[in-house]
């Protein structure tokens, strides 16, 4: 009698370990998640704007690096990185409703965004906020994603970093 | 019903099993060990077991230490040792332990030292020597083997008043200058953690614990007239670690005339190559400790932490004690340091990548190093724009790295600083397509973008240009930013701050840095074509800008102009000679 309860508690805290491992690597899935979603300006948080961009096999380039994806696109580079992104594969039908980007257009919107953003902080002026963009290794802004279609039903969805791209 | 009694059954055993394993590891289990190794025992311990063992307050001795350390008398001879406390060993017998510190001072021929104390039972300092190991050259080659060389007592620097101080041990005992007079030596079981050999390696005898463990016991009394030379340490065991071993046995300096009162048991144990790279860099990954300790790159280590010693490595920074001291190099150095030994992890890059006076990082290959070495030797106006990344300017470092993914038509790039480094990458494959001299211009093209990078990094004094990223900018580090920007580099401030446009960089150099890569450029090519020649493929990368719209200095060209330029590029930056392959 008493080992079968023993018994019954072990499988009950093996239940429960199990939901709390469950729920940490969740927890540190949602984090992990957060982070791109998201960037901060004057200490505050903010959600990141998505933007698609459609890789055209007939003029820009992929190129794989080990686990990694660069993709050339409009002078633009972006890069899939294994282990940070994800990869989708998407019904065509699904992303019907997604507006695309030009790739050649990206830095433009985003500078817009940027001016837009800051003169939503008080006194941006006084905290010597300006247009001028800051200079990071990628873009701070955006959450991008680079479609590419493999065939009339089927479209990979990488998620990527716009590298910055002063370049020649 | 029967199973679930089963499974309980089988869990019980289970969980038994495991706290047995648990006990298995508790100190009751060295009580056999002592016995067999004739009533002493070797471990290796940490700070905390230490100062348990002493009974003093840890912190209290480590800023103490820090005290003893900064006096004047210890750095007299430019020996100012840093004493390493992650590990120490411990030789204990009945009556008293012994206790031997890595100390962090490496010589020119891989010498070593070691601080060595002996420990009463009522937890009194008794004595405190510091030794130096004189390695021969076959322990250097395989330092797995048994310690090869001869050892001396290094008087003065950390001595039995000091040490009895630091760690509140108070004793008006006065420290005399000793020599060696005899050492004794002898294998002794290792009663856990450490240790290589399994069984002991003369007479074949099993081992209770997990090793045997060289120990030599160094005797010592008054110095002669004239000192003692270093001592041979024995390479056969001459005792078996008892009380009444200790004869002539062991050679020695001049030992003869010298009065033997005291001893101490220690065994040579020297700074492992990733354990002085963490050191002066800090925590190492396992993949790079891996590295530091491979044979294989002796060298390259070698060669690192000559750098790391040398440069701003201050004297008032040194003779401390340490637990994972990282305080003993400067930061510029440490931050190189550290992007070196990242880069000489990386496939394909040695040492020849890696220019320690320059502090540039060259993970270059092919044509792309062929150029750059040229351009190095031959263009006084590269070099210049090179040597400001340099150790005298040390605001960032310059990285060159292979890119092959690189889009058709797209050299080179330069990416933003993060933490103080501009990396410069360039496609040897998009090379292959270019004449030399325009691979010169590619280069001179990508490290004026990393030159106005460097400019900006100075005035934010950051180790990044995000400005909005309150983390490392506060409102105050902003507003310096600026007005430093303003102030320093007015024309800078104008492009990036006055007048922003995403395509303001391009901008800037097509406006005002395209003679300053005209003239590397020609430089480069010993003036082969005509000063308006490089002028004109100079403009490579300046004419249509990211956004597809024209330079404004592009616009302002008459359409002959452009026309010439088009065909310079066309046959001399394309075209032109390629003998760099």
């Amino acid at each position: 009698m008493f080992s079968k309860m023993a018994l019954q508690i072990v499988i009950k805290m093996k239940k429960i370990l199990i939901l709390i491992m469950l729920f940490f690597s969740y927890g540190s899935l949602l984090a992990q998640k957060s982070n791109s979603d998201h960037f901060y300006l004057d200490g505050k948080k903010y959600l990141k704007e998505v933007k698609y961009i459609l890789f055209n096999p007939e003029i820009d380039t992929k190129k794989r690096d080990k686990e990694n994806f660069h993709f050339n696109i409009q002078r633009q580079r972006f890069k899939y990185i294994n282990g940070k992104h994800t990869i989708d594969t998407c019904n065509i039908k699904d992303l019907e409703s997604v507006v695309l980007s030009k790739a050649i257009k990206l830095s433009e919107e985003e500078y817009q965004f940027h001016k837009n953003k800051i003169r939503e902080i008080e006194d941006w002026e006084k905290k010597m906020f300006s247009d001028a963009m800051p200079i990071s290794k990628t873009h701070l802004y955006f959450k991008i994603f680079v479609l590419e279609k493999i065939n009339d039903t089927t479209i990979m969805k990488y998620e990527v970093d716009w590298e910055y791209s002063h370049s020649y | 019903m029967k199973r679930a009694i089963k499974n309980s059954i089988k869990l019980v055993i289970f969980l038994f099993g495991i706290s047995l394993l648990f006990n298995a590891c508790t100190e009751d289990s060295l009580t056999g060990i002592i016995e067999e190794s004739g009533d002493k025992q070797v471990k290796r311990i940490s700070w905390n077991k230490f100062t348990n063992n002493i009974g003093v307050n840890e912190k209290h001795n480590i800023n103490t230490f820090f005290n003893v350390s900064n006096k004047s008398s210890l750095s007299k001879n430019d020996f100012t040792p840093t004493i390493l406390t992650d590990e120490i060993l411990m030789i204990q017998d009945e009556n008293e332990t012994h206790y031997t510190f890595k100390l962090d001072e490496i010589g020119e021929n891989e010498e070593f030292y070691n601080l060595a104390i002996i420990v009463d039972n009522n937890q009194q300092i008794t004595e405190s020597k510091v030794f130096k190991y004189i390695p021969q050259e076959n322990w250097l080659t395989d330092r797995s083997q048994l310690f090869s060389g001869s050892i001396q007592i290094i008087n003065g620097v950390f001595t039995l008043e000091e040490i009895q101080g630091a760690l509140s041990k108070g004793s008006s005992k006065k420290t005399e200058q000793s020599c060696i007079d005899s050492i004794n030596s002898y294998w002794i079981c290792n009663a856990s953690n450490g240790g290589t050999i399994g069984h002991n390696p003369e007479t074949g005898a099993a081992c209770g614990g997990t090793s045997w463990d060289y120990i030599i016991d160094i005797s010592y009394g008054e110095c002669p007239e004239g000192g003692t030379d270093p001592a041979p340490i024995p390479q056969t065991s001459t005792g078996d670690g008892t009380d009444n071993d200790c004869t002539t046995c062991g050679g020695t300096g001049s030992g003869d005339g010298t009065e033997v009162n005291e001893s101490i048991e220690t065994q040579p144990t020297s700074l492992t190559s990733a354990e002085k790279l963490a050191n002066y860099l800090g925590e190492l990954t396992e993949e790079q400790i891996f590295w530091a300790n491979n044979i294989e790159n002796l060298d390259e280590v070698k060669e690192l932490i000559s750098y790391l010693t040398s440069g701003c490595f201050g004297a008032s920074n040194k003779g401390t004690v340490s637990k994972n001291s990282s305080s003993t190099v400067c930061e510029d150095s440490k931050e190189f340091g550290q992007l070196a030994m990242e880069a000489l992890l990386e496939e394909g890059v040695n040492g020849d990548n890696i220019d320690y006076v320059l502090e540039i990082i060259n993970g270059l290959s092919g044509k792309a190093k062929c150029i750059y070495d040229k351009l190095k030797s031959s263009s006084s106006g590269f070099q210049n724009a090179i040597k400001k990344f340099d150790g005298e300017f040390p605001v960032s470092h310059l990285s060159f790295a292979i890119n092959n993914s690189l889009a058709v038509g797209n050299y080179g790039i330069t990416y933003p600083p993060e933490n103080y480094n501009i990396t410069v990458e360039i496609s040897n494959t998009q090379l292959e397509t270019i004449s030399d001299v325009g691979a010169a211009i590619v280069f001179a093209h990508e490290v004026i973008h990393a030159e106005i990078f460097r400019k900006m990094l100075s005035a934010a004094q950051q180790g990044n240009l995000n400005h909005t990223d309150t983390n490392t900018y506060t409102t105050e580090d902003r507003i310096n930013y600026i007005n430093s920007l303003r102030d320093n580099f007015p024309g800078l401030y104008d492009y990036y701050w006055e007048r922003y446009h995403p395509t303001w960089n391009h901008n800037l150099i097509a406006e005002h840095y395209r003679s300053t890569i005209a003239d590397i450029a020609e430089e480069f090519d010993n003036s082969n074509y005509s000063r308006e020649t490089y002028e004109d493929i100079s403009w490579v990368g300046l004419r249509v800008l990211e956004d597809m719209s024209n330079s404004i200095a592009w616009d302002n060209l008459s359409d002959i102009e452009k026309n010439r330029v088009s065909n310079a590029l066309e046959n001399v930056f394309k075209n032109g000679p390629s003998n760099c392959n």
